[in-house]
């Protein structure tokens, strides 16, 4: 194994907290400089990165690659085992993208109060947390990166958010910390339940491929299953967020300053999913096949249920994250079909909604820097009239969104419909099959709210309020920052292979060590 | 031997698609010429599509398809879909006439929208429209058809909404894309059961012929229980019922009038519309394989073609007439589908794009040149101003009245012919009586458009349309006069051709004779005719007054039923009242109320906490020894 083998994820995973330490030792006068560290650092990781994905063998059956596991906390046998397979990759990347486009566009636009260093501080910081998350394989070093996430995050939207922010902030984090405590708690019970030799030494382990092992070869009780996988998702449930845990997001996101926004639905959420099929079903496939009808019962109200409380939102930022509820929902119901094809549509829906919602709130905050507000009848329509260039990049954002075919949007909602049309076997298929309808549904509602939501932004006559002032179009800034995501959505949604190509062995071995992998 | 033009086939679309690139984003740069790249590319197309029309003629009948592989589209488990594209005899006919009249709407469009701000813009959407209308009907699967057919509604979304300035037409827009997405989300479901039962999407294996009629299509390929192939057909049908502007569906295609005029022509009378009548023969496989998918189609069919043509006789804006008249020639279309006559389907198809659009652009032309003047009770006496478009749009009348020999007489009347001869008495009348009304409503519209005196200060200053306008108008004319040379019955040109796809209509023997058939029909279309020219041309009533004395007739008809304000009452209302109910008391009150209230509660039992630490000594001992009693009790009971 070559060094670039063993320490390629830890440079890109690490390199933003390098970053933070540089900025940090920066003199605060010199701002412009931090903001372009900031691009400098998140840029090399990104690069990084897709050299990571370039080098990525993608016909390796869905094993772990650049993997690395060495000691890390000898006492309790914690280890620092880390690696990248076909569901992390598409993911991992998509972090250190949207962090990278955040970094851009911060070095026009950095939100109220100023304070540059910090505020990259603090989004370094969480890149790493997020990027680690995804290629942690031990549930220790998992939790530590999970939980690294939460206090960027809780100072970003306490300090550079708009009004409420600190009511938003604090909620914020003492619900994660809520769902999180039960995660823990979980994590210890299969700690102390598992029987492997992983490392030397130990009868017990945090290794999530050893306890997958354990676990798919019946080494937990049912009951202790049931116990434990309840305990879990509850952690995953919330950052997700599932209804009925969603209520933090709305105000998080409607507070948080752009960018922070951005990550939140662009990265964060998927921690949650992605917790789901890395960890929850892998290892207790018993408990999986018990909740996901709870589950798929759970993300069918989230999507009817989130497209009309859009239908009644009066801001345009709330409408954004709640619109989030209901393609998270999507993603939900594809894990709960407990299928290929629907574990392919949550990987997929996951990327697609970072990708569109991350633009979906780039073009919010946009928005709410030329008007300074986001009342969407205060906007009072004309966008079109007015700037018409950024009209247009929302609406063709929004359409994706509404999931047309030919853009990124539509794969992990169909695909999800589809897998919820047969669930695996043992599922109540009369059942999943009115999850589909209700999704089915929702299809048409979220078709309804964006389509209302875009008449009454973009479409129209310009009011008179705003015709004295002088409402600039997209800025050179924003082209450079958001042209990725704008290409991207049109080339997942031609050619939806770039994920499916990554994630479909790794699915694939993922459920056959389940013996679901018909 | 595979003809060379057949490996051009993708260039079908892409020519139109990379011509929307290039207007989306230089379209201003261009100006003027914006429209005639968009023109000249969908012209090259066209170009194309006679070349490979050629190349299929000089192949036996039996070898008369190709599937052109693009690229492998998905693959996500077993689940596996191709980008490919096929050429067959229907294929070849959806193409010719989407490249034709969409060619000429687009030359038409050049001189209508000539003063438009936002010109490049809308040759950017046109074209868009004809690279996805062209994947609708090219696709080899049902998920590739399925990207153009919702494709082709964005773009319908997007050019209803075109002068989105007025609220009307944003709020028109909006309706038609929501509305189709209710019969398009049924055809996904449909979509997925497909994938269930045939493990595919790919037209090859799906519609595999299971009767006896020699197709394309290999005789292998599961065997699919009757009730699933019904619920497969009636899913698809529901997404052709909202396309297509079928009732239940049916009300967003009048309120899309407010795109403008080549739009109308193009999506919603010569294109787009017809994609549902399409999707249904193409599928006939499976609506025959379940018998009573076929009969849904027929009655839904003639259901709309007579309530359509009601509400056609009471509309005054001109468009509008043509609005419900194409929903009502659609119903037709699908009357036969549903009596698996798809040839005269298809014909028909083929004859109404090119009189609808015939007359969509003539109205556009009135419209242009009468000071964008809609109402029809404004205008009046408009053929001495503008001679030739009142020319050409009488004959695109006469054809859709269905007067011998033009082509809407043959479409019609073999759809008729066909019930009657296959024994189906009652909807040979009905449709005859729809074919009555026919008549009527579009003879009122030629005689309040063009005759009698202008009404109107806008009618008396009218004048005709430039050039660029009417040249097309003149070759779509020659097209619904001539256009019955392709079928002349049912064993015509366009059913020989298409016969190795959809097989031979066979049912027959019931029934009038042929030349009563005829007559009655001939009579039906003079009678309709002969009453409007009493009404509205004679001069002798006074239309204004009958409508006054009939008034709540007119209002019924007028507002089509009273279906649209039934289902805003239904469905609008209680809808948003749910939707508030979510977010406002659901969702603020009760779950985060809940959230807010453990909050609250924490708080308070941390203040009550905070009390009991008092600090004094005295009650810390009185607590200890409560504490102490209580243990004790409770050891020396359990004992």
């Amino acid at each position: 194994m070559s060094g670039w083998d063993r320490s390629a994820i830890t440079i890109a995973t690490f390199l933003p907290v390098a970053g933070a330490i540089v900025i940090a030792a920066m003199p605060r006068e010199k701002d412009r400089l931090i903001r372009w560290l900031g691009v400098l650092f998140t840029g090399a990781a990104l690069v990084v990165s897709i050299a990571i994905a370039i080098a990525f063998d993608y016909g390796g059956r869905g094993g772990l690659q650049f993997e690395v596991d060495t000691s890390w906390i000898s006492a309790i046998g914690a280890r620092y085992h880390v690696g990248i397979d076909g569901i992390s990759l598409p993911l991992y990347v998509l972090t250190f993208l949207l962090s990278f486009l955040c970094a851009v566009y911060t070095v026009r636009y950095v939100p109220e109060p100023g304070r540059t260093k910090a505020f990259l501080g603090l989004m370094l910081l969480l890149e790493t947390g997020m990027a680690g998350t995804f290629i942690a394989f031990d549930l220790l070093l998992f939790f530590v990166f999970w939980e690294l996430v939460l206090v960027p995050m809780y100072f970003l939207i306490g300090i550079w958010g708009s009004a409420n922010r600190e009511y938003a902030a604090i909620k914020f984090f003492l619900y994660t910390v809520f769902g999180s405590v039960f995660m823990l708690l979980g994590f210890l019970g299969m700690y102390f339940r598992s029987d492997v030799s992983a490392a030397p030494g130990f009868q017990h382990s945090f290794d999530i491929v050893a306890l997958q092992h354990f676990g798919a070869a019946g080494g937990f009780t049912h009951g202790f299953q049931v116990v434990v996988f309840g305990a879990i998702a509850l952690g995953f449930a919330v950052k997700v967020p599932m209804w009925p845990f969603h209520t933090w997001l709305p105000d998080a996101h409607t507070e948080a300053p752009t960018i922070g926004s951005v990550l939140l639905a662009g990265v964060m959420l998927k921690m949650g999913t992605y917790g789901f099929i890395r960890v929850a079903l892998p290892i207790l496939p018993y408990g999986a096949h018990k909740y996901a009808p709870w589950i798929g019962l759970l993300a069918a109200i989230a999507i009817v249920y989130a497209a009309l409380a859009c239908l009644a939102q009066k801001d345009l930022k709330r409408l954004i994250a709640f619109s989030s509820v209901g393609h998270m929902g999507f993603v939900m119901l594809g894990i709960a079909t407990l299928t290929q094809i629907g574990i392919n549509a949550a990987i997929f829906g996951m990327v697609a909604h970072g990708v569109i919602t991350g633009m979906l709130f780039f073009c919010v905050g946009s928005i709410y820097d030329r008007y300074h507000t986001r009342q969407i009848a205060e906007i009072g329509g004309g966008m079109m009239q007015n700037v018409p260039k950024l009209a247009s990049i929302f609406a063709y954002v929004a359409i994706a969104s509404l999931g047309l075919p030919g853009l990124a949007g539509f794969w992990g909602e169909v695909m999800a419909l589809l897998a919820a049309f047969s669930p695996a076997s043992g599922l109540n298929v009369a059942l999943f099959r009115g999850f589909m309808v209700a999704g089915g549904v929702g299809t048409i509602l979220t078709a309804g709210y964006f389509l209302w939501m875009l008449q009454r932004v973009n479409l129209g006559v310009l009011p008179d309020r705003w015709k004295e002032h002088h409402i600039s179009d997209i800025l050179a800034v924003e082209w450079v920052a958001w042209m990725p995501l704008l290409v991207g959505i049109v080339l997942l949604g031609v050619y939806p292979k770039l994920v499916f190509g990554t994630t479909s062995e790794a699915v694939h071995g993922l459920l056959s060590a389940l013996g679901l992998g018909s | 031997m595979t003809p060379s033009a057949f490996h051009l086939v993708w260039l079908v679309p892409a020519l139109p698609l990379a011509g929307a690139a290039v207007n989306l984003f230089a379209g201003k740069k261009l100006g003027k010429l914006a429209g005639w790249l968009a023109s000249a590319l969908l012209a090259a197309a066209l170009a194309i599509s006679v070349a490979i029309l050629s190349g299929m003629l000089g192949l036996a009948a039996g070898d008369r398809l190709f599937v052109q592989h693009l690229f492998d589209w998905i693959s996500a488990g077993s689940f596996q879909v191709g980008a490919d594209l096929r050429i067959d005899p229907l294929s070849v006919t959806m193409i010719l006439v989407v490249t034709g009249v969409g060619t000429l709407i687009h030359v038409y469009a050049i001189g209508y929208m000539e003063h438009d701000p936002r010109f490049g813009r809308f040759f950017a959407y046109l074209n868009l429209f004809a690279f996805f209308m062209l994947m609708l009907v090219l696709a080899q699967n049902y998920l590739l058809l399925y990207l153009g057919w919702e494709g082709v509604g964005l773009c319908s979304y997007l050019l209803i909404g075109f002068w989105f300035e007025r609220k009307s037409a944003a709020d028109a827009a909006k309706k038609a894309f929501i509305t189709t997405r209710i019969g398009d989300t049924a055809m996904m479901v449909g979509l997925a059961l497909i994938v269930v039962k045939f493990g595919t999407l790919d037209f090859s294996r799906v519609l595999v012929s299971r009767g006896g009629s020699p197709g394309y299509y290999p005789q292998i390929g599961p065997v699919v229980s009757h009730g699933a192939v019904t619920a497969i057909a009636l899913l698809l049908f529901a997404g052709a019922v909202g396309k297509s502007a079928q009732v239940p569906l049916h009300v967003w295609l009048p309120d899309a009038m407010e795109g403008p005029t080549p739009v109308s022509a193009l999506i919603h009378a010569a294109t787009m519309v017809t994609a549902g009548v399409y999707l249904v023969v193409r599928s006939h496989v499976l609506f025959e394989a379940s018998g009573t998918a076929l009969t849904v189609v027929l009655v839904i069919g003639l259901i709309t073609a007579i309530y359509a043509a009601t509400a056609a006789l009471a509309q005054d804006d001109i468009k509008r007439v043509l609005a419900y008249s194409t929903t009502s020639q659609l119903g037709y279309m699908f009357v036969a589908a549903g009596m698996r006559a798809y040839a005269a389907a298809m014909f028909m198809l083929v004859a109404h794009a090119f009189y609808k659009a015939l007359l969509f652009l003539s109205a556009g032309s009135v419209i242009h040149g009468a000071h964008e003047e809609q109402d029809m009770k404004q205008m009046g006496g408009l053929r001495s101003p503008m001679p030739l478009t009142a020319t050409v749009m009488t004959i695109g009348a006469v054809s859709l009245a269905g007067i011998f020999p033009l082509a809407g007489f043959f479409a019609k009347d073999t759809i008729l012919e066909i019930a009657s001869t296959s024994g189906r008495t009652s909807v040979y009348l009905l449709g005859t009586f729809g074919a009555l009304l026919s008549a009527v409503y579009i003879g009122r519209l030629v005689f309040l458009t063009f005759f009698g005196e202008a009404r109107s200060e806008k009618a008396e200053r009218a004048n005709e349309s430039p050039a660029v306008m009417t040249a097309p108008l003149v070759v779509l004319a020659i097209g619904a006069v001539a256009g019955g040379v392709l079928a002349t019955g049912i064993e015509g040109r366009l059913p020989g051709f298409l016969e190795p796809v959809v097989g031979v209509f066979r049912e027959g023997g019931a029934g009038l004779a042929k030349g009563a058939l005829i007559a009655i029909a001939l009579g039906v279309s003079v009678l309709g005719l002969a009453v409007t020219w009493f009404l509205y041309g004679s001069g002798k009533v006074d239309w204004l007054a009958l409508r006054v004395r009939l008034s709540p007739l007119h209002r019924f008809l007028e507002r089509a039923w009273y279906v649209d304000d039934a289902y805003g009452a239904w469905l609008g209302t209680p809808g948003k009242a749910a939707a508030a109910f979510a977010a406002y008391v659901l969702d603020a009150r009760v779950i985060d109320g809940f959230v807010n209230g453990v909050g609250i509660a924490t708080n308070a039992l941390a203040a009550a906490g905070r009390r009991i630490q008092t600090g004094f000594v005295r009650n810390y001992a009185l607590a200890f020894l409560v504490g102490a009693v209580g243990i004790l009790l409770y050891v020396g009971l359990k004992i």
